[in-house]
């Protein structure tokens, strides 16, 4: 089978056929409108997701079945898992302060649910990634401490977390921890998720 | 004065970057997810460029947001299938996800099941966006010299995944391991 025919087979199965929204359309000026009057220069209080302009900007639509579900497998990744490390220390002692823009130089980022758990092996679920890699699971190899260095009492199955990690060592100090609202708006923040 | 001017260029060069990418980008993102999610990720990537406009590359704008593009798409599959995961566990019965499951071309999509999702992507940058190994390396985060030497494997596989099912009457066995299992039962 020569290229050609291989691309002219793969092109006849390309869903989008109907014509786009043009960029000049009252919907997408809304869209555009709506977006531009999000403040750039972040503030602490996240500036939220576009969701709502989505919902603000509905309209009448055709929908596409066929090709979108060519390529689509839901959910599975050929990625391996990202094995990190983490030692437990004297976790109090070295932090530095907080910083969104120093979280934004950290690779990778991760929100995931700890699925598994041993004494030394915690294997999380990745939900969102904010950079840094596509794995569908995380294992992090830790040390006795560990726990307090990312600010939680102990970990625990079905627990969702934020990580960060430096060459493969999760940092603590704030730069890892137990999800919430807010600490995820810092992450969405730091990563312009 | 000065910050007024600022937000006006700022704006500008939003709109200009939008006329070049909206159209291009809705494609994009409805190739490769249900048109009901896809309104999100077109506006959740806009918001990002918006965002992101001071490192937004000039020569290679579309190239970024596909790229942009594609991460909101990933997350948003993890998030689904999470979802979708959560639901079964809880009411104990399958859910669908928002992904179609309509072949059109069944024996192409049962050739293309046993790609990997990074040679599957560059398929399709290929087929339908016709882009060049040396465009597909931004958006996919690798260099051209590896989306080349990727694309091409990923074609030659394609093709003889095509040729198996052929060979095998049709079947929509995808791989040998699985007409051969097919063939013995």
């Amino acid at each position: 089978m020569t290229d050609e025919h291989l691309r002219d087979r793969l092109a006849a199965a390309d869903p989008s056929a109907d014509p786009m929204d043009p960029v000049t359309s009252d919907r997408a000026r809304a869209l555009m409108e709506d977006i531009m009057s999000i403040p750039t220069v972040q503030t602490p209080t996240s500036a939220g997701r576009p969701y709502r302009l989505v919902a603000a900007v509905a309209a009448a639509l055709v929908v596409v079945i066929g090709g979108a579900a060519l390529f689509a497998r839901t959910g599975s990744s050929d990625a391996p898992p990202l094995v990190l490390t983490a030692e437990g220390g004297d976790a109090l002692a070295s932090c530095m302060p907080f910083e969104v823009s120093t979280l934004a130089g950290m690779s990778p980022a991760f929100a995931g649910t700890v699925v598994e758990l041993t004494d030394s092996v915690a294997t999380l679920e990745v939900d969102r990634w904010f950079t840094g890699g596509d794995a569908e699971t995380v294992e992090v190899r830790y040390t006795p401490g560990f726990e307090a260095l990312i600010g939680t009492p102990a970990l625990e199955i079905g627990q969702r977390y934020l990580m960060t990690a430096t060459e493969g060592v999760v940092n603590g100090c704030g730069y890892s921890g137990p999800a919430t609202p807010e600490y995820e708006a810092a992450f969405e923040r730091a990563f312009d998720a | 004065m000065g910050m007024l001017q600022d937000v006006a260029d700022r704006r500008e060069r939003f709109e200009s970057l939008a006329a070049e990418v909206y159209e291009p980008l809705q494609r994009y993102v409805r190739r490769r997810i249900h048109r009901d999610a896809a309104d999100d990720i077109v506006a959740e990537t806009m918001l990002t460029l918006w965002r992101r406009l001071d490192v937004v590359p000039p020569d290679a704008r579309l190239l970024w947001a596909y790229g942009v593009a594609r991460r909101h798409l990933a997350n948003q599959r993890r998030a689904a299938g999470r979802r979708a995961r959560l639901a079964s566990r809880i009411e104990a019965e399958p859910t669908s996800t928002f992904e179609t499951d309509h072949p059109y071309d069944a024996e192409l999509q049962a050739a293309l099941s046993d790609l990997s999702d990074t040679d599957r992507e560059l398929l399709r940058l290929w087929a339908w966006e016709r882009l060049e190994p040396a465009e597909m390396g931004p958006v996919l985060g690798i260099t051209a010299n590896a989306a080349a030497i990727r694309l091409h494997r990923a074609k030659k596989k394609l093709g003889r995944n095509l040729e198996t099912g052929r060979k095998n009457g049709g079947l929509s066995g995808h791989s040998k391991a699985v007409s051969q299992k097919e063939d013995r039962s």
